[in-house]
């Protein structure tokens, strides 16, 4: 029954199954006992069958259970909704400030309509300003106009958000800054993880976690414990070689962990701090150096747990837990090929929990990462 | 022990909507249904420490 319904895609992870649905590009986790039922349904020519089928495993409402799975079959492949820009038109006179920026012998400008809305992106690029009149290949406008924020790349509109939704702006910008830096369009990207990536110089390890667990202030201790920053933040992973790629912003943290970086970061208080809003804290964005690579192969995924005065220690987790936490704040590309290379992707990559609150005890336990990564 | 930790937390991430919608299916097997972002996102500000509020 249902069988236009099936999943696009079925992957194995131990404990659990992976199921990708193609319409809504939704990722199910689903225990082993979930997916029998789900297959018997699926393989069932009609009702009768399916209650023939289950009645010899003693399971009540079985009639019930049809209509739920139907139900959460169609859940699973309600069509998502693409939004069509294409009939909006650019405002002309709105670059009043014009700033140009270097990475990776790429140059691109952006034109902003006012210091405000520079503050959008400018803070996290500051340190990839260059002094030029010259003509970058990519321009970018950003503008307010009705409070909504416009973002065009070569005059072409990326994207409109209402301005409190500026992350998301932040997040298309930083999109196609990817594109620009690495020369790869936006398709060939299989998405853009909610996490902060470290290198040893040959891998990487990539940190998730939601905010305030202390992802960016992990990777900033690594980072001046020898370690190289590829991503903070944002990480994205390319389709052609399953790399993770860096991201050039500059990290960004949060007034609660100044005391704690402080001392151990060179020239502190020279990096610029952002007032965002004069209730809340201030938020400080330190430019690390430039990894000795543009990309890295990506074998761990670390779901970090900032915990005051708790045991440092890593424990393997299921991909369930994993995923709760990784897939809501990522973007993932809709494409087929995209979503079977990312499942193929995970399969190979070792999934933990680090809980930390002492410094040196977590570089020591993620340097063993590493060590035993180049090892295997 | 462990199987069942993992099971009780996706319980509790959708209890209200499994429970309500699908609350037949919850009896037989754990499931979880994931969306993600449908556009590139940075983080968020705080609640009320935008650059806008």
């Amino acid at each position: 029954m249902d069988n236009l319904l099936a999943p696009t895609y079925e992957y194995s992870f131990g404990d659990y199954w992976v199921l990708w649905f193609e319409p809504s590009n939704c990722y199910n986790v689903v225990d082993h006992q979930f997916k029998s039922i789900l297959d018997y349904y699926l393989q069932s020519k009609d009702l009768p069958d399916f209650l023939n089928a289950l009645s010899q495993k003693n399971i009540k409402d079985l009639k019930i259970i049809a209509q739920d799975l139907h139900n959460y079959l169609k859940e699973c492949n309600r069509t998502a909704n693409v939004k069509d820009f294409s009939t909006t038109k650019k405002t002309n006179n709105k670059r009043h400030i014009k700033t140009t920026y270097r990475y990776n012998n790429q140059t691109f400008t952006v034109y902003f309509d006012s210091s405000l809305v520079k503050k959008v992106i400018h803070a996290a690029i500051a340190h990839l300003e260059i002094a030029t009149t010259n003509s970058a290949d990519t321009v970018f406008d950003i503008y307010l106009e009705n409070d909504d924020l416009f973002l065009y790349k070569n005059d072409k509109l990326l994207t409109t958000v209402p301005k409190q939704a500026y992350h998301k702006l932040q997040g298309k910008f930083m999109m196609h800054l990817f594109c620009t830096i690495h020369n790869k369009p936006e398709n060939e990207w299989i998405g853009t993880f909610h996490g902060s990536t470290v290198s040893d110089g040959s891998s990487s390890v990539l940190f998730i976690g939601v905010s305030g667990k202390g992802k960016s202030t992990l990777c900033a201790l690594l980072a001046t414990q020898g370690f190289e920053l590829v991503a903070d933040d944002v990480s994205p992973l390319a389709a052609n070689d399953l790399n993770i790629y860096t991201n050039p912003a500059a990290l960004s943290v949060k007034e609660g962990s100044f005391d704690i970086l402080s001392p151990l970061v060179d020239g502190f208080e020279s990096f610029e701090t952002l007032k965002v809003n004069p209730s809340k804290g201030r938020i400080k964005y330190i430019p690390f150096p430039k990894p000795t690579q543009n990309k890295y192969t990506c074998q761990n995924i670390i779901l970090v747990n900032y915990k005051k005065n708790a045991v440092t220690e890593l424990e393997s987790i299921s991909v369930a837990q994993l995923m709760e936490t990784l897939i809501p704040d990522t973007w993932l590309s809709p494409n087929p090929a995209h979503a079977k290379s990312f499942l193929e992707w995970l399969q190979n990559v070792n999934m933990y929990e680090l809980t930390y609150s002492d410094t040196a005890q977590v570089t020591n336990l993620v340097t063993d990462i590493f060590t035993d990564n180049s090892t295997t | 022990m462990k199987e069942e930790k993992n099971t009780n937390k996706i319980t509790r991430k959708d209890a209200i909507k499994k429970m309500g919608k699908y609350a037949a299916l919850t009896a037989v097997g754990t499931f979880m249904i994931l969306n993600p972002q449908k556009a590139q996102a940075q983080s968020p500000p705080d609640p009320g420490g935008g650059l806008f509020d």
